[in-house]
Formats: C-alpha cells, structure tokens, sequence
C-alpha cells in the first residue's frame, strides 16, 4: 500500500522547493501538507469540483489528481502566488463583483480563470461560462464570477481604461 | 461598485464591498483542515456497508498492531463517556431511537460510522481501517416510507415498535364544506428527490483536550458553536466553560452543519481519551453518504375552487422520509412540518387540512436544509394554481391574481396559524408579469419551436418564513433558539471592534454587522473590524439558520452600538459642557447640534474613556464596550414572485432554464449586493433540486450518488443570469426592518422552474412531469404519452 518516501523538488510560485513524499500523496497535500499552502482546497479528491485547482507549466490542473512525484521539475502556480503585491486584478475583480461567499471555492475559480485569461482576454460571456464549467460554486449561483472574469479582462484589453480602475 | 456615496451617508443600503473577502481571496482562509496542532493524529472511519443489519463481530487487532495506528474505539469503548443522545422535540407523540457516537449493535444506514481509527497520518489511519473486520448480519431494509406504515414490515428502530416518527394534521376551517360547495377541484401527487446540501468545504473536526485542566478545545465546521459547546460539555460532563468551540471560515453549510454528527461527536470524545490532538476530516464520499439530506417528499394535494377561480379550500397527504434518524437536536420533523404548514402561501385559503406522516428508513438521516419544506410545499401549491387556471381556462397570472393577498387583507392569519405582518404579495406578481414582458411571449414560443424547443413559462408566488423565535427548537426543548449576541466597543483610538456570536458560513455578516455599527456610530466602515468564532470570548449566539442574521445578529449588533453611542454622548456632553439631547454624531465626530466650532472626535471621547478617566466625574460610567442582544419576533415572512422561462428540447428531453426573474421582498437591505448574491445562489439550489439533484438508493438501500459525478449540482453552464428586483416592505416587528432572505431563492425556484416546464409540455398537448428531479427521460416520456395520445 505504501511506498518509500521520494525525493520531489519543483517550483512553486517562482521558489524551488525540495520535499521528500510518498508516491501516493497528491500534489494538493503536498502542497498543503508539506509547504502550509492552504490555498488550495481540497473540495472532493474526485476531479470534480476544481476546488483544487492550480496552475502547472501552464496549465490549470487539478491538484487532487496528480500525484506530487508527477509535479517533478514543474513550475506550479498556487493562489499564494497571486498578488503578492496587493490583490491581483483579478483577485480585485472578485472583490468588486462580490463574487465570493464562502471562498471555498475561490482559489480554483481564480487558477482556472487565471489561465483562461492568459490564453485570451476576448471572452463572450457563453463561452467563458463553458471555460469555468469544470468549478463548482454552491454558493455564489455563478453570475458574478463570470461578471469578475469579463471585468478582469476587460482590464486587461484595457490597462487604462474604466475597468481597469 | 464599492458603494462610494457622499461622505456621511448611511452605509445600509449600500452595496459595499465585503470585508471577509481579501482574506479568502489570497488564499489564508482558515477552514478546519487548513489549521494543523503538533501532535495530531488522523482519524478515519469504518463505516456501515449495509443499509441494515446486526453488528455481529468486530475485530480490531490487526488494526491496533499497525505502528502508526493511535488509537482504535469502538462502540463500546466510547459508551461509559459518551451514553448518546435522542433526537427528540415535544412534538405530541413523536419518538426517536438512542444515538450514539459509533453504532452500537446495529446498523441503520450505509456509512454509518461503526469504528474510529487514529493514525499519524490520514492515510496511515485509512490503511489501518481496512484491518479492521466488522461481520454482520444483513436484515432486510426499510426503504419506502409508505410500505414501512403497513403492518409487517422490518422496523428501523425496534425499541419504538413503529416507523412512524411522527404524524399530525395541520390547517383549520371548514374543509369538507369546502370541497362539497366547489365548482372545481384539482389535485396532484408530487415526489420530490431526496437532496443533501453537498458544501464544498466537507465536515471536519480538530479536537483536543487537556487532562489537568480537563478543558475541550474543538475547531470544526458548523452553523452553531455554542449550541455545540453547550452540547459537548452535555454529552462529556464538562462544565461549558471548560469547552472551547472555534470556527473561523466555514466552507458552506446550508443547514447541514447545524447537527451533533455521531462521527464528530465520536472524534470530541476520543480526543478526550488520547493524548494528543485528533483531527477528522470527512472525505466526499463520506460526506454524500453522511452528512443530512433533504427532501424527499410525496405530498397528494387537492385544491377546491369556485367557478371564479377563487380558493374555497386546501387538503394535502405529506409523507416525510426521515431516513434512520433523527438528528440531534433539530430533529428530523421540521421539513415536513413545513411542507404541511407553508403550502397555503401568499394565497386565501379559507379552509386547510394537512395529514403529515414522518417514517423512518434505512437511509442517511434527513433533515434541515436551505429553505427547510419550503420548495416541496410551494411547489405543490404552485402546481395546484397552474392544474386549476387549466381546468378553468384561465391564464397562469390570473388565477394567482385572483387568490394572492392584497395589502388590505394584512395582518393575515393562514389556514395554519401563520401571521404575515406585511408584504407585497400581489404586487409582487404584477410586478413579475411586466418583467417578464408577456408581450413578446408567443413570438418567442414560436422561436424556440424553430429550433425544436417547447417553451414554457412558470410562476411561484411564495411566503417565507425567516428568523423564527423559539417555538420550532427552544420551546421544544432543544438548545436553539431566537436570540443572538453581539458586543460592539470603541478602541482608545477610536477604531470599532464588533464580535458576533453567531459566526457566518460566507453570508457576509461581518459587513453587514459593520455597515450597521458604522451608521449608529457615525465612523467609517474602514474603521469597524468584526470578529467571530471563538465560543470563549465571543458573547452567545444562536448560530446561522432559517435566515436569521439579518434580523437578529444585526438587530444585536444594532442594540449593542446604540448602548455605545449612548456612552459616547454622554462623554462628550461632559467634555463639551452641553447637554446629551443636543449633541449629533456625524463622521466620526460628535458635535452640539448647529455649532461647527463643537466637533470633538470620536478618538478624542475614547482617549478620555480609557485613558484619561481622572478627567471624568468619579461616578461617570467609563468604558465605551457593550453587548447588545436582539430576540427576534416569533417570526417574519418574506415574500416574492419568482418567473421561470424554460426552453424544453423535443429531442433529448432536455431543459433549459433560459430566463429567470425574481421579485423579492425582504424588508429593509442592508447591502443589497449581499442580498442579492444570497437569492442567486438560493435560486441555484432550487434549480439543482428541480432539475438535477438526487440522493439515489438501490433497491438494498445502496446509494448509488457516491462522488460528484453521480450526485449533480448545477455548474455554470446550468445557471442562467438571474433578474433580480427589490420591493421594500418594512418588516414592522424587527428592529431593523429587515426580514431575512438567505433561503427565499431556494424556496421559489423548484415551483417556477416545474411550473414552466409543465406550462412547455402543455403547449406541446403533453401532461406534466410529477417528480422532481425532472430528469430527460421524464419529460421525454411525457412526450411520448403525448405522441401516442
């Protein structure tokens, strides 16, 4: 059932971090575990609810599924590396559109979010809601985290203009 | 966006900003499984595999020779320090089994918990558990609460010698007479799925206790701290202020968390048995097998009428499904009582008999859930209203038009006793059918039929019933009731600290208590800081239920800064030399009323009053701390009208929600982007619940909705942009106006989304779908019935 402890080193939020894991442990109790990254939340460990989300080489990815040796060499993007300078614009946008309740869920939605941004900020509304279909929220109903996400990218297509304020 | 407004003006009814959310937005929330003590070890859990069955054999050795394994208990271990607990009201005659923390001798659902294993680490625990051999004796199941009334059939609890938890009539007036004198009747038998409120932070627990102090330390997710703390020191023996309840964030709980859970109850008393801390966090499978459901209703409901359309009289036939349990302390009645006792509505209905029977089954306990019998009873009722302008050849709108109460009906007493103070019920309505535009509603049947869509169109005029007193728990012996707590006190350099007792599960309540405390202090919002979740210096609280913050935490945290502002003014008077009754509060300043030259900020009163007491007169009452507390009325009621449009898919039997409006009254808005994000995610509920959700059992009592693949809850492609408009009808009997609305959504939507589903089908000559939730393959058989008709 176990195996012996391995060596893992990779990078999370710019900073190499080195940590000895059993190959079962995911790479969210790592993060959470090993680093004291409680970001990431950990929703259902079945792939489902994209609470777990952050972001590797690129590419949003659910921490419950991949195991933490699988994270070996990779550059992972948490919540924690979102605005370390202040809030993010869309961390802020989250705010402004009173998209957060209980914040459970939050974390996932700004990783997915983040990445589908960097990919284009020309989102229409139907399409971005069929992006960030793969994250559950059971308390906010959605609309104004898809409201934040048009507004973040709105900003971003604009850096000077009203949204971006 | 951020609520800007001229300088002075009050923060109610603003849509301010949240304060909670920078700290979740960064990512340092402190959800349970977020906090981690030295020392602590894991637990898992054996649990049931059978929905019914004797315990025969346990053997724990294999389990207890592993080196990382702490501890393993069993029922018996944990029985001579916890005896267990039985989920009783004073309702006449209703009886519940002894509960106790692990099952002992018998198991009544699957996933019960059965053994407790601790470990050093999470896995190592659940490795452990896998050792453990449990042999039963399968018995066969209760599943279907109507078959388990009838004589001869298996009992859940064989102590209460019945199934039957609980049964009542409900309703007052004349209903034979009615139904003898109608034109009309119609009827319908309605089945509504059995639903659990899947919050995405699942259950956990960290408890610890400290042996020479004998004090209990227990972090966990919940709705209800002190209910919890006074319950722990209850089953434990411990005084209550040797017990500790933290929560800080708590990941959503919609009713669910507001329980003594026999799994975390097992964690608190082993924690008091190890010498180290024990955490337990639940896992999802554990959670959709564990954690109450909801629901599960069949409801048989006829409605009188007189050839007008008006409403001579009401019955209805509720059978409850309670599952095996009822759980501690809110028992598992309240659902249904309400399906019997909310279904007359906003409506006249001059004659009501309601037969409510509770059964218990082998399934995971149901209880209390968002909206609490609200969506079955509006529904019912609602179906009812479209089933009668149908036989009468009337329009959807109309027939409500002409049974809703008018503003000179109010005060109303229902059919069961319930009083609506005030309310817009017709208005609200009329209000609904200009939004939803009815002009334009044939050209876009027409369409959607171009595209091989039905459309439809649902109304659900619905009453809510928001911060009830005592008389659901309190007066019925549980340790819930009406009141809250909160304590407001001006730092010595003029900041505010707020601390609630009753912490919020993501409602927002730290905004909107400091919004409340700002305007009755005249600081700014930026200068209130609220805090929560600390049994042992918060003041008490009754915890997050039936939609009761608004009206009670912050008619508390009112009462407490209006006893400061009393301080403050009477600090200032002596510093000014004026008189109490001249002074004014505005930004952060007092000053006597039309002299500029006055202005003594409010820093300056509170420097005074801490540190510059030999200032004052010897007898003057220093200090500017105070605890305000509020006992809400009996109970208020919102009120609204909820618009669903449907597109209905010939070919797949799909639905689609494609336009949603709600017209709510909730009183006075203390941020209205708070209340609004309160009604869309109610609504999101109550679409889930009428077109996704459900708790599905095998014929052994297996549940077949074991991961969130199985178990649906609506995503975003699921939820349409919601309408929201606001009629503002003071509540009269809170002391805010306020009138709660944090389940009004859920409470509409199940009934508008049916109703306009149905309203689809008719207009494709199809009957409507009777169940919910309204999967395809119902409406496509619908279809077909139509096809072949």
């Amino acid at each position: 059932m176990t195996g012996q402890p391995v060596p893992v080193t990779l990078r999370v939020n710019g900073r190499r971090e080195v940590g000895r894991v059993e190959p079962r442990v995911t790479l969210a109790e790592f993060l959470r575990e090993e680093l004291g990254l409680t970001g990431t939340h950990v929703g259902c460990e079945q792939g489902v609810c994209g609470a777990c989300t952050v972001v590797v080489d690129g590419a949003a990815v659910r921490s419950c599924l991949m195991f933490a040796v699988q994270a070996e060499g990779c550059d992972v993007e948490t919540v924690e590396g979102l605005g370390r300078d202040g809030l993010h614009p869309l961390q802020q946008a989250f705010w402004d559109a009173q998209a957060v309740q209980c914040g459970f869920c939050t974390p996932g939605f700004l990783m997915t979010a983040l990445v589908a941004l960097r990919e284009r900020t020309d989102w229409d509304r139907t399409a971005l809601r069929e992006r960030l279909g793969g994250n559950l929220c059971r308390c906010t109903g959605y609309e104004p985290i898809v409201d934040a996400v048009l507004a973040a990218a709105e900003a971003a297509r604009n850096p000077g203009g009203e949204a971006a304020r | 966006m951020t609520g800007d407004a001229a300088a002075g003006a009050p923060y109610v009814g603003r849509r301010v900003r949240r304060s909670e959310d920078p700290t979740l937005l960064v990512g340092r929330g402190r959800f349970v499984d977020d906090v981690t003590e030295r020392r602590q070890a894991h637990v898992a859990f054996v649990r049931s595999p059978i929905a019914s069955g004797r315990i025969t054999h346990v053997d724990t050795a294999a389990a207890l020779a592993s080196p990382e394994v702490v501890a393993v208990f069993t029922a018996e271990d944990l029985a001579p320090y916890c005896g267990g607990w039985r989920g009783l009201l004073a309702w006449p005659g209703m009886v519940a089994g002894l509960q106790t923390p692990l099952a002992a001798g018998v198991v009544r659902h699957v996933g019960e918990p059965v053994v407790l294993v601790a470990a050093t680490s999470r896995a190592a625990a659940e490795d452990a558990a896998e050792l453990v051999v449990v042999d039963y004796d399968e018995l066969p199941p209760v599943l279907d609460p109507v078959a388990a009334l009838a004589d001869g059939s298996p009992l859940v609890h064989e102590e209460l010698g019945t199934n039957l938890c609980f049964g009542s009539p409900f309703g007052s007036g004349d209903v034979d007479a009615a139904f003898a004198a109608a034109d009309r009747v119609v009827e319908v038998t309605v089945q509504t799925g059995r639903h659990t409120a899947v919050a995405l932070e699942m259950r956990g627990v960290l408890a610890s206790f400290d042996r020479q102090e004998r004090t209990l330390t227990v972090r966990v997710s919940t709705q209800a701290p002190q209910m919890l703390q006074t319950l722990y020191a209850r089953e434990l023996g411990l005084p209550e202020n040797s017990v500790r309840v933290l929560t800080e964030h708590v990941g959503g709980a919609f009713g669910m968390k507001a329980f003594v859970y026999p799994d975390e109850m097992a964690v608190v008393t082993a924690a008091t048995l190890v010498d180290r801390p024990l955490k337990w966090t639940q896992d999802r499978y554990e959670a959709l097998q564990s954690d109450t459901q909801a629901r599960d209703e069949r409801v048989t409901a006829s409605l009188a009428l007189a050839a007008d359309g008006r409403i001579l009289g009401l019955r209805s036939d509720v059978v409850s499904d309670a599952g095996a349990w009822s759980m501690y302390p809110r028992g598992c009645v309240t659902e249904g009582v309400q399906v019997a006792t909310i279904m007359p509505g906003p409506y006249r209905v001059p004659a009501y008999a309601a037969d409510l029977r509770v059964v218990y089954t082998n399934k995971t306990p149901l209880a209390v859930y968002r909206a609490v019998g609200h969506p079955p009873a509006i529904l019912v009722m609602e179906l009812l209203m479209d089933e009668a302008a149908r036989a009468l050849g009337l329009p959807a709108d109309e027939i409500r038009r002409r049974n809703l109460l008018r503003p000179d009906d109010l005060p109303y007493t229902s059919a069961t006793g319930n009083v609506y103070d005030s309310g817009s019920h017709l208005e609200s309505l009329e209000q609904a059918v200009v939004g939803l535009g009815p002009d334009d509603l044939a050209a876009r049947r027409e369409e959607a039929a171009g595209r091989g869509c039905l459309l439809g169109v649902g109304y659900a005029a619905f009453v809510e019933l928001s911060a009830p007193g005592a008389m659901f728990y309190g007066a019925k012996g549980a340790p819930i009731t009406a009141h809250d707590q909160v304590e407001v006190t001006v730092q010595p350099d003029g900041s505010v600290t707020v601390v609630l007792g009753t912490p919020g599960q993501g409602q927002g309540l730290h905004t909107t208590a400091a919004q409340v405390v700002a305007d009755s202090l005249g600081v700014r919002l930026e200068d209130v800081r609220v805090l929560s979740g600390d049994t042992a210096v918060a003041p008490h609280g009754s915890g997050v239920w039936a939609s009761r913050s608004a009206v009670v935490s912050a008619g508390a945290a009112s009462a407490a800064a209006v006893e400061v502002r009393r301080r403050l003014l009477l600090l200032a008077a002596h510093m000014l030399e004026a008189d109490p009754a001249d002074l004014e509060m505005t930004e952060g300043q007092v000053g006597v009323r039309g002299i500029p030259s006055t202005r003594l900020p409010v820093r300056d009163i509170a420097q005074v009053a801490y540190w510059r007491t030999h200032q004052l007169p010897p007898q003057m009452e220093v200090g500017l701390g105070a605890v305000g507390s509020y006992s809400g009325p009996p109970y208020t009621f919102n009120n609204g009208t909820h618009v669903a449009v449907v597109e209905v898919e010939r070919a797949t039997g799909l639905v689609r929600v494609v336009d949603y409006l709600v017209v709510e009254d909730c009183g006075v808005l203390i941020n209205p982007g708070i209340v609004d994000g309160q009604i869309r995610g109610g609504v999101t509920q109550g679409l889930g619940g009428a077109l996704l959700e459900h708790v599905i059992h095998d014929e052994i009592g297996q549940p077949q909705t074991s991961t969130m693949l199985d178990y649906l809850v609506p995503t975003t492609v699921d939820v349409p942009d919601i309408r929201i408009e606001h009629i503002e009808t003071p509540a009269p009997s809170t002391s805010l106006g306020t009138k709660g609305v944090g389940e009004a959504g859920t409470a509409g939507a199940p009934a508008a989304i049916h109703c306009a589903v149905n309203d689809a089908l008719a207009h494709g000559g199809a009957a409507g779908v009777w169940r919910q939730p309204i999967r395809p393959a119902d409406v496509l058989e619908a279809l077909g019935g139509a096809a072949t008709a």
